[in-house]
């Protein structure tokens, strides 16, 4: 498989979505949390966000500089990137969980 | 002499065999919480079948997004479909996983009679692994109806 910036982009949102949803589900498989046993938590937070992050990037950077893509698989790349993006700054960030 | 046969991989069949493995996996982690019951004092059942069922669901999450956008020699319509399902279903579990968290900081454990345990509340605390029963129907329409808005789209074009 050559590596060029759209198999990266590729391998970059399967990687991220399967680390996030590895730490959603480390949270199940090491909880539950309690205030003097917070590891479930912080493991969990730490794939879970890391995940998120190399998904958004893959997103973003697909939708805008990734050539020898569909026009509407760009967009829609760009478009949920951003809306992904945003609820992450603007919604999630307020939740105890984030 | 018989040719060998040799197992081309291409990446519709890798596509194909990650949304087999991630429904398979799902339905294996639901059939584990019903056949080994999770009770106050053996929470283990629960824990496997919900790291099952949400590894699952991310393996056909990633199929879903990375197929809608690799595959070839499929209708260009379904191809896109595929995506925007795979794309909304990742939307919904992110707006959906802060009803995952299993935390427990917030009960008080006085140990006294009548009063809970600690496992006791982890028990009857823990989540169902798919989040508050009924959160993801608000957004099962709206993605239906995104769907049904682009192929409008597309048709008037």
């Amino acid at each position: 498989m050559e590596l060029n910036k759209k198999n990266l982009m590729i391998l970059g949102l399967a990687g991220g979505i399967f680390i996030f949803f590895l730490g959603m589900a480390t949270y199940i498989l090491l909880g539950p949390s309690t205030t003097d046993y917070q590891l479930p938590n912080q493991i969990s937070a730490i794939i879970r966000i890391t995940g998120m992050g190399i998904i958004v990037i893959s997103m973003i950077i697909g939708g805008f500089f990734v050539e020898k893509l569909d026009k509407d698989v760009k967009s829609l790349l760009l478009i949920f990137g951003i809306v992904l993006l945003l609820l992450n700054i603007f919604v999630l960030s307020y939740s105890n969980y984030w | 002499m018989a040719k060998s046969k040799t197992f081309n991989m291409k990446n519709k069949d890798i596509v194909m065999l990650g949304i087999i493995l991630g429904i398979a996996l799902y339905f294996v982690g639901a059939m584990i919480s019903n056949v080994f019951q999770a009770s106050e004092t053996d929470l283990l059942p629960y824990k496997i079948s919900g790291f099952l069922k949400l590894l699952g669901i991310g393996i056909l999450t990633a199929s879903m997004v990375v197929g809608g956008i690799i595959i070839e020699k499929i209708d260009r319509n379904l191809k896109m479909l595929l995506l925007i399902l795979g794309l909304v279903l990742l939307i919904i579990y992110t707006i959906g996983s802060p009803w995952l968290s299993w935390d427990i900081s917030n009960f008080e454990f006085t140990g006294m009679m009548g009063s809970s345990s600690e496992t006791e509340v982890a028990f009857q605390e823990r989540p169902t692994a798919l989040g508050t029963p009924g959160f993801e129907v608000l957004y099962a329409i709206i993605a239906l109806s995104l769907v049904v808005i682009v192929k409008k789209i597309k048709r008037k074009r």
